[in-house]
């Protein structure tokens, strides 16, 4: 009886917690005064708790906020099916003049989003993730907008020449790689290997696996630093945030600052740790710019400022630019990350291709 | 009596929650149940069903396979690698494939007597590393050629072929529960596995068989996902995992063995493909969206569970 | 050994908790002769030592002092962890909430102390609030479990989703740097060249260990993985305790997440990652038993460092980074099956 009695109770308090947690939790209504035309904006991220899908977001969210519109946000957790199902559900009410910017979460899933999104009629941007062989122009063009991303190989590159430079063109260096069937995981290792080309006093050790994560990379250098020591010069790490980690454990062993780091996205901690000298290179990518342009791009298709057939291939599938960020020009960025400009579509719309590093090239998605 | 009738009653109650969940839906966004979401979310739900289906089994015998979303991925691997090999017919290959190493994987389980918990832990790590390694890592679109993932991307009379197929194996399998020995000593060595054991069940070939068909289903579970991506690649189905186990429970089956069926399967897939949509109807904020799918899930478990019928409750 | 005479355990526990003192002592005394913690070291040993042997005469680098350290100081927190998920895999139940509760703890404590995005400076207090927010994971997951008799597997799996959404809503767009010198220490800190981390580690599981062996709460927990219906039945009530356990295993998760993000050096959402079902493994490999009854803190520590002596290894080989998954679980299957094949009896139930 007892155990009923406690049972029933703490089932209603458990309904009465659901209900006050929906309610504090569903999205506020953001003022929709001057809404400009055209259907729901929708944006399709990894997962929310990270800086970049923040920025990304926040870039997304300016766009929004100069049409009066509040975008919908769908989170995948890195689960392409889990996109294609609240796609759908967010599709099923039907969705006029509906823009849609997306990362598919992984290749596989870049055209079955595609074509879901075409079926509905609703103009697409992707992020990251293209396989090879398809591109907007040749897969429900007039709804594929466009597609964008850093590159990879050039980030890679960069981040090996900087190793190189600094190493005064030789020493052994180990490198650790992101989830491997991502386009940028493996995009930046090729970068790395063709820096390799022109930099042969740099010896590639060793290459682990991180799957971007910081505790992968802190436990894959301890065992380094175990096997090479002081001989390891370098470190080439895929990210930011595994960069993080294999500093964590350099500075273990007293050894950050002396075996060299380097990372990719631009992050706040990594700019911070560039300026300390704990790294010696980040790669600038402007996760605001992207939301602000891949938000935009889809818009203007679904309100006709654009017709995607008309674009050129270099409009349709094109890197963003990117900059490598070392101890010289940190200062610039950790200012810019401070004050982040404010977008508008209109200021977008001036030129959408101003920050573009030009078409993506051949073989660039190609895990050969 | 009156108690019987309560017990049959309580037995819908997952079935009366989905019916809830989806009512619910429908007043906040009364497009969900056109005729259009409605095929659309089946084919969306049909991954997720085909692998609680395919969960249920090991699970009604007290065992559990974590293996399933590995063999899904892996399935969509191969599927695109030995197509030189077996030409259009190289899915129905891999599902026999897939088939023979759930038997595999069942046989190692009894015959060391290993908790199926950790037998299967180490498969899955096994299998994403081969998924890694026979794909390079990359996607691939899958042949055009092979039969089977042709015929499932299609549909019949609107009906999409992934549903049509979805209901042929519930049939099968339905009747092979019902009729043959193997249902009766499923639910035997779930529900007390020595007196099972000692009154002649043969438990080798029962749990072989349950974990064949778990990977048949995680199979076939891959092969719904590479109908509708078209590309395979080697971390297709990711985590569904933890969705196909948060199913079983939801419709009702217990964790423990012995209580629940296929019935119970299907709707538990329902609810969860449901759940995992919910948060976008109602209009959630993306960041708690975890949080109210695992609320949700919690109440739906807290309001369903049979616990008369379980002894302990582990 | 205990375990193969239940009622034997279940009298000695309720003669433990209503007897006199005398009884009492007699009952701790008996269980310390018959608890074979000790034997039953063997065998993870074995294995941690044919691992490592086998790695150095591949590699030739493995059993280096070096590298014997950066085993040791990465196995710090699995350790921890799987010492904390002994306590609810012995009672048979299951626990798969940790990575949610240190994505929590971790934000919570990053937030709380000095850090980079807000001006909270509540140093220890805010350590003590993100223990205190791990507990109530784990209590609430030992309410659903052991009141509202719902089966731990799916409520543990819950607590994980929920764990991971407060995480996120707590997430403050940028990673929050830890800047409070007092939690910083905890991974800078070193003595005898090991971080203060490692010496954390092996207080927490010998503490684990203790508790499991010498207070009420660890024998019932054994009692309750032995035969909770004979314990049930005796009149002896087992929530308070079931929920005790699921407490403590968070507890252990806080703990460890508190640790990666010290060593970290900041707030991380991803930072329990990757480490639920290591931690299973560990507890097996150690020794556990899934269905409840037998398994240890030192054992599960053991199969922690096993693991960490074999993802070490493995790089030290140089084996690619694809077939690091297909060894590690192989290896993982061939050490339980080869620790468990004196146990194989017809009739054994194993699921």
């Amino acid at each position: 009886m007892l155990n009923w009695i406690a049972s029933a109770r703490f089932r209603s308090a458990l309904l009465a917690g659901l209900g006050v947690g929906a309610a504090l939790t569903t999205a506020p209504v953001r003022s929709v005064a001057a809404e400009a035309k055209g259907g729901k904006l929708i944006l399709g991220i990894d997962e929310t708790a990270s800086e970049y899908w923040s920025e990304y977001l926040q870039g997304a969210h300016d766009i929004a906020d100069s049409l009066g519109k509040s975008p919908i946000v769908l989170t995948s957790n890195y689960q392409g099916d889990q996109l294609l199902a609240q796609l759908g559900a967010t599709y099923a009410a039907g969705c006029h003049d509906c823009a849609l910017a997306t990362d598919p979460s992984s290749n596989a899933f870049v055209k079955a989003v595609v074509a879901r999104s075409a079926r509905s009629k609703v103009h697409v941007v992707t992020l990251w993730n293209r396989p090879e062989d398809i591109h907007p122009w040749d897969t429900f063009p007039q709804y594929w907008v466009a597609h964008t991303s850093f590159d990879g190989v050039m980030s890679g590159y960069d981040q090996a020449m900087a190793l190189c430079k600094a190493l005064g063109g030789k020493g052994e260096i180990a490198a650790i790689e992101g989830v491997p069937s991502t386009p940028p995981a493996y995009q930046r290792i090729r970068g790395l290997k063709k820096a390799l080309a022109e930099c042969p006093g740099l010896k590639l050790v060793d290459t682990q696996v991180g799957d971007w994560q910081e505790t992968k990379a802190q436990d894959i250098t301890r065992a380094w630093l175990a096997r090479y020591g002081s001989d390891l010069k370098g470190i080439f790490a895929s990210n930011d945030s595994m960069a993080r980690g294999a500093v964590a454990a350099l500075r273990d062993k007293g050894l950050n600052g002396k075996t060299l780091v380097t990372g990719s996205d631009g992050s706040n901690i990594a700019l911070e740790m560039v300026k300390s000298g704990d790294m010696l290179v980040t790669i600038w990518n402007d996760p605001v710019l992207q939301g602000a342009v891949s938000m935009s791009l889809a818009y203007a298709a679904a309100i006709g400022d654009i017709d995607p057939e008309k674009l050129t291939h270099a409009q349709r599938d094109f890197y963003l630019k990117e900059e490598p960020v070392t101890k010289d020009n940190v200062d610039k960025f950790l200012a810019l990350k401070k004050s982040q400009p404010k977008y508008t579509y209109e200021d977008i719309k001036k030129d959408f291709w101003k920050d573009s590093a030009g078409q993506i090239p051949q073989g660039a998605n190609d895990n050969k | 009596m009156i108690g019987d009738r309560l017990q049959l009653i309580r037995s819908f109650a997952p079935l009366a929650f989905l019916i809830l969940l989806v009512a619910a839906s429908a007043v906040i966004a009364p497009g969900v149940l056109q005729p259009d979401s409605i095929i659309g979310f089946i084919s969306d739900a049909a991954p997720v069903i085909a692998l609680v289906i395919g969960g249920t089994f090991p699970i009604l015998a007290g065992s559990i396979d974590l293996s399933v979303a590995g063999v899904a991925s892996v399935t969509g691997v191969l599927v695109v690698v030995l197509n030189p090999v077996f030409g259009p017919w190289t899915s129905l290959v891999v599902v026999l494939v897939a088939i023979l190493f759930g038997a595999m994987q069942g046989f190692v389980h009894t015959w060391l007597q290993l908790p199926s918990f950790i037998v299967s832990l180490a498969t899955l790590s096994i299998l994403s590393g081969l998924a890694l390694l026979l794909s390079n890592a990359t996607a691939e679109p899958v042949p055009s050629d092979d039969i089977l993932v042709g015929i499932l991307g299609n549909s019949v009379a609107g009906i999409p072929n992934t549903a049509i197929l979805l209901v042929l194996i519930v049939a099968v399998l339905r009747l092979a529960m019902r009729f043959t020995r193997f249902g009766r000593d499923v639910y035997a060595l779930g529900s007390g596995e020595r007196a099972a054991l000692m009154s002649g069940v043969n438990g080798f070939v029962t749990r072989t068989l349950l974990f064949a068909i778990s990977a048949g289903c995680a199979a076939i579970a891959g092969l719904f996902l590479i109908s509708v991506t078209s590309f395979s690649s080697p971390t297709l189905a990711g985590n569904l995992l933890l969705l196909s186990i948060v199913g079983v429970v939801l419709g009702g089956t217990a964790i423990s063995g012995g209580v629940g069926g296929l019935f119970a399967a299907v709707v538990g897939g329902l609810i969860t493909a449901w759940l995992r949509i919910v948060a976008v109807i109602i209009g959630v904020a993306p960041t708690a969206q975890n949080i109210i799918f695992g609320l949700t899930a919690l109440i739906a478990v807290a309001l369903t569970t049979e616990r008369k019928k379980l002894g302990v409750i582990k | 050994m205990t375990t193969s005479d239940p009622t034997a355990r279940v009298a000695a526990v309720s003669e433990g908790s209503g007897g006199s003192a005398r009884n009492g002592l007699v009952a701790r005394l008996s269980f310390l002769r018959n608890h074979t913690v000790w034997s039953r070291l063997g065998g993870p040993l074995t294995a941690l030592v044919v691992l490592a042997v086998a790695f150095q005469l591949i590699s030739g680098s493995f059993l280096t002092v070096a590298n014997l350290r950066s085993v040791v100081e990465a196995a710090a927190v699995p350790a921890i962890v799987a010492a904390g998920i002994s306590f609810v895999l012995i009672m048979g139940a299951i626990d798969l909430s940790m990575e949610g509760v240190m994505a929590t703890a971790s934000m919570v404590a990053a937030l709380l102390v000095a850090n980079g995005v807000n001006g909270n400076h509540y140093g220890v207090l805010g350590l003590l609030a993100a223990l205190l927010v791990s507990v109530g994971f784990g209590l609430f997951s030992g309410v659903l479990n052991a009141i509202m008799r719902m089966p731990s597997l799916i409520v543990t799996l819950g607590t994980w989703f929920i764990g991971l959404g407060l995480a996120a809503v707590l997430f403050p767009q940028r990673v929050p740097q830890i800047k409070d010198g007092l939690f910083l220490a905890i991974a800078q800190v070193r003595i005898l060249d090991f971080s203060l981390t490692v010496y954390i580690a092996i207080a927490m599981v010998v503490l684990a260990q203790l508790v499991l062996t010498f207070t009420r709460l660890g024998r019932m927990i054994y009692a309750i993985g032995g035969e909770e219906l004979l314990l049930a039945a005796s009149g002896i009530a087992v929530r308070r305790y079931k929920i005790a356990a699921f407490a403590l295993s968070s507890l252990f998760a806080g703990i460890g997440s508190l640790l990666l993000s010290a060593q970290l050096g900041s707030g991380n959402t991803d930072i329990g990652s990757g480490h639920l079902f290591p931690a299973v493994s560990a507890s097996v490999l150690g020794g556990t038993v899934l269905t409840g009854g037998r398994g240890g803190a030192v054992q599960s520590a053991l199969g922690a460092l096993i693991l960490e002596v074999l993802s070490n290894g493995l790089i030290q080989i140089g084996a690619g980074p694809y077939t690091r998954n297909i060894i590690s679980g192989a290896i993982i299957l061939a050490a339980v099956a080869i620790g468990g094949w004196n146990r194989r009896a017809m009739l054994r139930v194993v699921k």
